[in-house]
């Protein structure tokens, strides 16, 4: 009779990381992006101070907003302040979350910092004032730390989906390009709409947001594309999450479609030849928004363990209801 | 140890692509490594706390395996943190199974029983209103009602463990207060339609404990209609079938459904329910034809050689002398020759002249008048017909295999067929069990390496009988097995036994009713059929109506352990006066009590004995010590029973008196001891005094100190005696001393069932047959087990759960709640095979009614497909159902088997039979 | 240096739960809550040489060498023991469950408030060794291993199916076990080096050790 060990095989997604993180995992890319397209485009581009004061503030009420919902999450969140200790870095260098945090605390003080004199003109004399001639002065250096950290972030939130290696749909090169891509992408957007709802600045700098987010949505559909096609299929996890995502309509016509087809046409269109109203690209701006949601959520719950051993009839341990049983 | 970076070279990474039952994930992990916290950096916030050990016996199977307690002691207060084996102990070393490691949970339930209780005025049984109350209200309350109760109204039921540990206390009880009537779950339910037909051989009985089977020294093992020795888990014997199974022993498994023990076995036979006897009788004959027997066991230790002849009803008798010897046949002289009637051996006569036993008498041998032949020569003709292809039809096992199993189970050096534990399926199971040990003992696997061992203690209680019996100052409890089951049948089937002139209700039912008619048993000891019958006011006794009005359950749970119907009905009933209930949880059956009484819990008590270690067959000692002191208002069986002694017969000394009528013991002292106690404000003077008397007789059997003794106990838990191998050399049953059966001799022919037979005149009836016979399984009223069932129709059969003990509230704790509820419907769920289901609409995990064909019970489950089981059966583990919301995480998990179970009992013992019927499924 | 490692030999788990019962107990785990054991023995069922078999398959942490729950800790509450044993720190843990996130085998899970909660009642407030919510996890049973003890699971294990040892002792039967090449361990594709091992049979003369 033969004598090798017979292993059975569960396939399960994860709710551990859902609803909170997801959103943590929103806020901070597009917050990251927003502070440092903000500060990118007021050093290089002449962005309006209004303009950049809506972008850095927003971001950083999203960076801020997405850190706190991480702390909600955490079992005890008493022990968060480890993390916050800047020399962390040195005592547990291997956990982006390590890195993530300080580049988020790092991005927010800078950010802060950079745009303190655009905030309040200080009468001539006072601390206050010398403080702000002080961050004029460096405001050079402060601008690209700011931008160094805020990318940072956004890389971050990738790299870390990227160390759980049992998982193809996350452990793999493109997920850190990809939310990088996509957290601009949301920025883009997000400064658009500021743009045209809010401040109807439709000058130059609106146009060549419009042009430089076409470049990431074609950037994000090639990424996607290669990820589904070139990645997934290496493995059984990969394959299944491949599954899961080609088959929910929410993927399919809520991100690739809504979220990132449309939009690239609409903005297209209007690069080509402008629209007569800003409907169309505020409507671009919010199905990106909306699609930068949307992609990390079914990258979190879209994400496939597979365990060696089958549990009859029980959902697996983690809780998911996604639970198939394959027998080899 | 120093970090390395991940060492996927291409080696390992190639190995993992090979040995993977998965792809290979594309991307190779590339987290990096840095030098970690070295130890003395690290936190030890898992301080450890001074802690002792207590050394105790389980209390959930009836494997009494040795239980070592560490408590914890922490800022002044003591709490038991952990059960393990004792690896002191030989019986199961260090270790426990999920129900012994969860016993200490007992002492912590919230659903736990704290103190007395009273049902409150106004409600009705089963509700669950409780007050609570003082001992001393209890026991008013208890006398208040019992002086319109007269003894002979009263009735003692005592659960597995009550049995188990208590018989000398509890029979004792019963007859000091002239009560008549026990009942005992064990037996009926359990043990006594199974073991009763081992036991015709052996003579052997110890409820649960009969025999140990020595699975490491085996090299073929056989087991049928059995899986709690092994995967239901029997640690003592689990321990020693995991030794086999590393040996590659094999294995082979009768069970309609994948049981643990199937799952380990080499060949797993998918038998058709109830149709084992049929395997076993055709195997039986095919060992006898080929000559597959152990000579000298045969020969020299069994009845096998011995003369007999169809006497004028056409029934076997064994031919004897005028004086009862029983003959055989000299094979040198060919002379007829008498043997003495009690013995262990055949090779020598009455006049100490040697023989040498012939199995097989010429043809025609013939004396004075009878036509005689060997046992051997009637069974095996009794045999003829049962051929493998007879038992193909009825088990659906095709007839080679069955040869060829039969085959190399004969030519195995130390073949074992496990004896079987539970009866209580089939009215069959009886002559299965005695056809199972007819061929043990053909092939001589009886008290020897690789076959049956029995307990070391059960060995020397036999020998103490054996020599003491007849002799002056020798207690009737002294007896050891069947004797001892014979004189407690006629202790209280015995009218003149009693002042007040009334023998059990279970007698006079018998007698009370139809020959053979349902619930007509020829030996109703110790089971409940009559109970209802005397609750309703059905039974007269001399013209004097005999009316059941008084109950003490201890440590029983029969409204799930037992035909629900009946008892239901009978302790619902007003003409029941008085329900008392002993335990420690709450229970289905507690629901019904008037009067609950607390019990200390197994790890909050000193036991009043010495006993053996179970069914260790080293002779070690062992006993129960306290743990912790007891946690609540709770007290002492002994302690229970002297009080209520003092409440039902007036005086309380007529229970210590009683106990040295019947064991022994020295009543005065024992009386003096307990007043010594109670002045010293001792909690349970008289459990202790107990206690003290009897590790005193012992010290003295053993010439060593009584301190000594209790020393070793309470510091070691065992105080080992003797070896296994030197008492099998020494006392080995029938090889050195006799057995305990009427001739001494392992009873091919059964005396036990003879007797039977003659006094009842039942000469053609196969329940009563002195040789091994087919009867067929009832499942299927006047159909035969072959024929086709209807659509919905199965086959419904059960086994006992791992996790849990019999339908016990230890299915309440936690752990095991937990775990139960990881297997999900494995264990809660019928198992249904997926065919089936399709055919009927039924998905998997579909609320499902079951309707028991016969009693017409309903029940409903849900439904968990597999096809770990037969087509034609269901499945369902055993152990869950409990109704009571007192036990608030059981309550309403799972479905309880008894709800359909029906009532149908067995001619010889009276014992239930659930699994006789056929279920019809339909989808909710 | 120690290097503990365990043999799990399938041919004899009967599936009892003993282990289950013993770890949930000496380690103080949420076991009103089925989802929360340190270990489990799972019940399978399928078809090998055209017949229905079951099988019991025990799991627990791998304690693996390369230990991906470790690198992403952002705080240090958990750490692999120079011995082997990887283990949490409750009182540094901070629960952000990136560790349960990161192993491929399911071996973490939370003990939140409720769960600390329940305990004060179940295993005694003065005897709790978790005061604080945190990710728990199978440890080979430090506290144990500390005083000279076997694993829980281990010692109670009835098939001996679970077997313990050191694999820098030439002796233990783990290490000779695991030298036949016969012993297979979990998605070894991933590289995280188990110490948990499977047999499917004991191999031959390793029997009685
Ligand atoms: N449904 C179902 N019925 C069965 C069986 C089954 O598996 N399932 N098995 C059958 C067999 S084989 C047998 S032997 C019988 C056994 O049937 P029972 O003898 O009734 O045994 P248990 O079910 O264990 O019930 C024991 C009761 O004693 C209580 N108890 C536990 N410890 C103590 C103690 O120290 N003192 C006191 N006073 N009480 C205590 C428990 O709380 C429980 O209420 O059941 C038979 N009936
Ligand atoms: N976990 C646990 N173990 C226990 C106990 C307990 O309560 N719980 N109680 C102890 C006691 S008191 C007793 S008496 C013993 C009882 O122990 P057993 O007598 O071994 O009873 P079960 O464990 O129920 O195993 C019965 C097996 O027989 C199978 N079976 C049912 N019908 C048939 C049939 O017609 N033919 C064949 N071949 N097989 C059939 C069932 O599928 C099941 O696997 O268990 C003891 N051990
Ligand atoms: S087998 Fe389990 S329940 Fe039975 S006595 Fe042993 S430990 Fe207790
Ligand atoms: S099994 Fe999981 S938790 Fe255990 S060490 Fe490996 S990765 Fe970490
Ligand atoms: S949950 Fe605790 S142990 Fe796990 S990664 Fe977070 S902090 Fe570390
Ligand atoms: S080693 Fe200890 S902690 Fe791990 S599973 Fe076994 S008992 Fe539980
Ligand atoms: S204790 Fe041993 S035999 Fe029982 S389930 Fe666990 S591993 Fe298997
Ligand atoms: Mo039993």
């Amino acid at each position: 009779m033969n004598e090798t060990l017979h292993l059975l095989g569960t396939v399960t997604t994860q709710n551990r990381w859902a609803g909170l993180v997801i959103w943590y995992l929103f806020l901070g890319g597009l917050g990251a992006a927003l502070v440092a397209i903000s500060i990118f485009s007021h050093r290089y581009y002449k962005a309006s101070a209004r303009l950049t004061l809506w972008g850095v503030i927003s971001g950083e009420v999203g960076l801020a907003v997405g850190s706190l919902l991480l702390l909600f999450h955490l079992l005890d969140p008493s022990h968060a302040w480890r993390v916050l200790l800047p020399w962390n870095v040195f005592l547990n260098p291997t956990a982006w979350i390590t890195w993530g945090t300080q580049f988020l605390i790092w991005a927010m003080v800078f950010g802060l910092l950079y745009i303190w004199p655009i905030l309040r003109e200080p009468k001539a004399g006072g601390r206050e004032h010398r403080v702000a001639e002080i961050c004029r002065r460096f405001a050079g250096p402060l601008a690209w730390l700011t931008i160094v950290m805020s990318i940072a972030v956004a890389v971050y939130t990738g790299l870390l989906l990227r160390s759980f290696p049992a998982v193809a749909l996350w452990h793999n090169p493109v997920i850190p390009m990809l939310f990088t891509v996509s957290a601009l992408s949301t920025g883009l957007a997000y400064l658009l709409l500021v743009q045209y709802a809010v401040l109807r600045e439709h000058g130059p700098l609106a146009r060549a947001y419009e042009r430089f987010d076409i470049l990431l949505i074609v950037i994000e559909m090639i990424l996607i594309g290669f990820l589904l096609y070139g990645v997934l299929p290496g493995s059984g996890s990969g394959r299944a999450s491949a599954e899961l995502l080609m088959g929910n309509m929410g993927w399919v016509v809520g991100f690739l479609v809504l979220g990132l087809l449309v939009p690239l046409l609409l903005e297209i269109k209007g690069s080509l030849r402008a629209w007569n109203s800003p409907a169309p690209v505020m409507l671009a701006a919010v199905l990106v928004l909306i699609g930068g949601y949307l992609l990390r959520h079914y990258f979190l719950t879209a994400g496939v363990y597979y365990f060696p051993w089958t549990n009859a009839h029980h959902l697996g341990v983690l809780g998911s209801d996604v639970v198939t049983h394959v027998l080899h | 140890m120093t970090w390395q970076f991940p060492k996927m070279t291409r080696r390992s990474f190639l190995k993992g692509t090979g040995a993977s039952a998965f792809g290979v994930t594309l991307y190779r992990p590339e987290w990096i490594k840095l030098p970690g916290p070295t130890k003395d950096e690290t936190a030890d916030w898992g301080q450890t706390w001074k802690t002792r050990e207590a050394y105790s016996i389980c209390n959930y199977c009836s494997s009494f395996c040795s239980v070592r307690a560490t408590i914890e002691e922490r800022n002044g207060y003591e709490r038991i943190v952990k059960l393990g084996g004792n690896p002191r102990s030989t019986l199961n070393g260090d270790k426990l199974c999920a129900r012994g490691q969860s016993g200490f949970r007992q002492v912590y339930s919230v659903d736990r029983i704290k103190g007395p209780m009273i049902r409150v005025p106004g409600s009705k049984r089963g509700e669950w209103a409780f007050r609570s109350a003082s001992w001393e209200e209890a026991y008013a309350y208890i006398a208040s009602k019992a002086k319109a109760i007269k003894p002979y109204e009263w009735t003692v039921y005592g659960g597995w463990s009550t049995c188990s540990f208590y018989i000398p206390e509890t029979f004792t009880f019963t007859l000091a207060n002239e009560i008549p009537n026990l009942i005992t779950s064990p037996t009926q339910n359990c043990v006594f339609n199974g073991h009763l037909g081992t036991n015709s051989l052996t003579g052997n009985y110890v409820v649960h404990g009969e025999v140990i089977e020595d699975y490491g020294n085996s090299d073929y093992i056989i087991a049928c209609i059995g899986n709690a020795s092994i995967g239901g888990v029997s640690t003592c014997r689990a321990v020693r079938f995991a030794e086999a199974k590393e040996k590659r022993t094999k294995v082979i498994v009768l069970d309609p459904r994948a049981s643990e023990t199937a799952s380990k076995a080499d060949e797993w036979l998918q038998v058709r329910p109830g149709s084992d006897l049929a395997f076993m009788l055709a195997m039986l004959r095919e060992l006898m034809q080929g000559g597959h027997y152990h000579d000298t066991f045969v020969r020299v230790h069994s009845n096998l050689p011995f003369l007999c002849y169809r006497d004028e009803h056409n029934a076997w008798q064994l031919y004897r002398s005028a004086n009862g010897e029983p003959a055989v046949l000299d094979a040198a002289s060919g002379q007829l020759c008498f043997l003495p009637a009690f013995s262990n051996r055949n090779d020598a006569d009455v006049a100490g002249q040697a023989v040498n036993p012939a199995l097989q008498a010429p043809a025609g041998f013939a004396q004075d008048g009878k036509a005689l032949v060997t046992v051997f020569q009637a069974q095996l003709a009794g045999l003829e017909s049962y051929t493998p292809e007879w038992a193909e039809k009825i088990t659906s096992i095709p007839a080679a295999t069955i040869r060829r199993i039969s085959a190399e189970f004969g030519a195995a050096k130390q073949p074992l067929l496990q004896p079987g534990w539970s009866g209580a399926r089939y009215g069959n199971m009886q002559m299965l069990r005695r056809t199972q040990a007819l061929i043990q003992g053909l092939v001589g696997g009886i008290d020897r390496a690789g076959g049956w061992l029995f307990g070391a203690e059960w060995r020397n209680q036999v020998a103490y009988m054996q020599n003491h019996i007849g002799k002056p100052g020798f207690p009737p409890m002294g007896r050891a097995g069947m004797p001892f089951v014979e004189w407690t049948a006629k202790r209280f089937g015995d009218p003149n036994n009693f002042s007040h002139g009334f023998p059990a209700w279970s007698v006079v039912h018998r007698d009370s009713i139809e020959k053979l008619s349902a619930h007509w048993a020829a030996m109703p000891t110790s089971t409940d059929v009559g109970f209802l019958p005397a609750v309703k006011g059905e039974l007269k006794y001399k013209g004097k109506p005999y009316q059941a009005k008084a109950i003490l359950l201890n440590g029983t749970n029969p409204m799930r352990d037992a035909r629900e119907k009946v008892w239901k009905d009978a302790l619902s009933d007003p003409a029941l006066e008085l329900v008392v209930v002993m335990d420690v949880m709450a229970s289905d059956t507690g629901a019904y009590a008037d009067v609950i009484l607390p019990e200390s819990s197994y790890l909050e008590r000193d036991e009043p004995s010495i006993y053996g270690n179970g069914v260790n067959p080293d002779d070690m000692l062992i006993t129960r010590n306290k743990a912790i002191e007891p946690l609540f208002d709770t007290q002492t069986l002994p302690d229970v029973f002297l009080k209520l002694t003092g409440v039902l017969s007036g005086d309380e000394h007529n229970y210590p008196r009683a106990l040295e009528r019947f064991t022994g013991l020295p009543a005065d002292r024992l009386i003096a001891l307990t007043e010594k106690f109670r002045a010293q404000k001792v909690r349970d003077p008289f459990n202790q005094a107990l206690r003290q008397v009897r590790f005193e007789g012992k010290a003295e059997e053993l010439h060593v100190a009584p301190d000594h003794l209790e020393k070793v106990l309470r510091e070691q838990g065992v105080y080992p005696v003797a070896q296994a191998q030197e008492l099998l050399d020494k006392g080995g049953m029938p090889w050195k001393r006799p057995l305990p059966t009427p001739s001494g001799r392992a009873e091919f022919f059964s005396t036990l069932y003879g007797d039977m037979r003659d006094t009842f005149g039942l000469y053609d009836n196969p329940f009563f047959d002195v040789l091994a016979t087919y009867i067929p399984p009832r499942e299927r009223a006047n159909k035969a087990v072959d024929a086709p069932l209807e659509d919905d129709e199965f086959f419904f059969t059960f086994g006992m759960v791992p996790t849990v003990s019999h339908c016990s509230p230890n299915n309440d704790f936690l752990p095991l709640v937990g775990i139960n509820a990881f297997r999900g419907d494995v264990y809660h769920g019928v198992w249904m095979h997926p065919d089936r289901a399709k055919h009927l609409g039924i998905r998997q995990g579909q609320k499902i009614e079951l309707r028991n064909v016969v009693s017409g019970e309903r029940t409903e489950a849900s439904a968990y497909l597999t096809h770990l089981t037969r087509e034609d059966t269901l499945f369902m583990y055993s152990g869950f159902g409990a109704k009571t919301p007192a036990l608030r995480y059981a309550s309403g998990v799972g479905t309880a088997l008894n709800r359909i179970t029906g009532d149908l009992t067995e001619p010889v013992s009276g014992g239930t039979s659930n699994q006789e019927y056929t279920v019809r499924v339909r989808a909710l | 240096m120690a290097h503990y490692a365990m043999v799990i030999n399938v041919d004899t788990c009967v599936g009892c739960n003993a282990c289950m019962a013993a770890c949930s107990q000496a380690n103080q785990t949420p076991v009103w809550d089925s989802s929360k054991f340190r270990t489990y023995v799972h019940d399978e069922e399928f078809k090998k040489d055209g017949r229905w078999v079951r099988q019991f398959f025990p799991r627990l942490c791998n304690q693996c060498d390369n230990p991906p729950c470790v690198t992403v800790c952002p705080t240090g509450a958990t750490w692999k023991e120079p011995s082997g044993p990887v283990r949490v720190n409750p009182d540094v843990c901070m629960g952000c469950e990136a560790c349960a996130m990161a192993c491929p085998y399911d071996a973490r899970y939370p003990i939140d408030r409720e769960d600390v909660e329940q305990a004060k009642a179940y295993y005694g407030e003065e005897f709790l060794k978790r005061t604080h919510p945190a990710v728990d996890k199978c440890d080979f049973c430090w506290d144990r291993l500390q005083q000279g003890l076997e694993p829980a699971c281990v010692e109670t294990c009835v098939a001996h199916s679970r077997i313990f040892g050191d694999l820098d002792k030439p002796d233990d039967l783990v290490t000779k076990i695991v030298a036949s090449g016969k012993a297979k361990t979990l998605l070894p594709e991933l590289g995280t080096g188990p110490n948990v091992y499977y047999v499917d049979k004991l191999p031959e003369g390793l029997a009685n050790e």
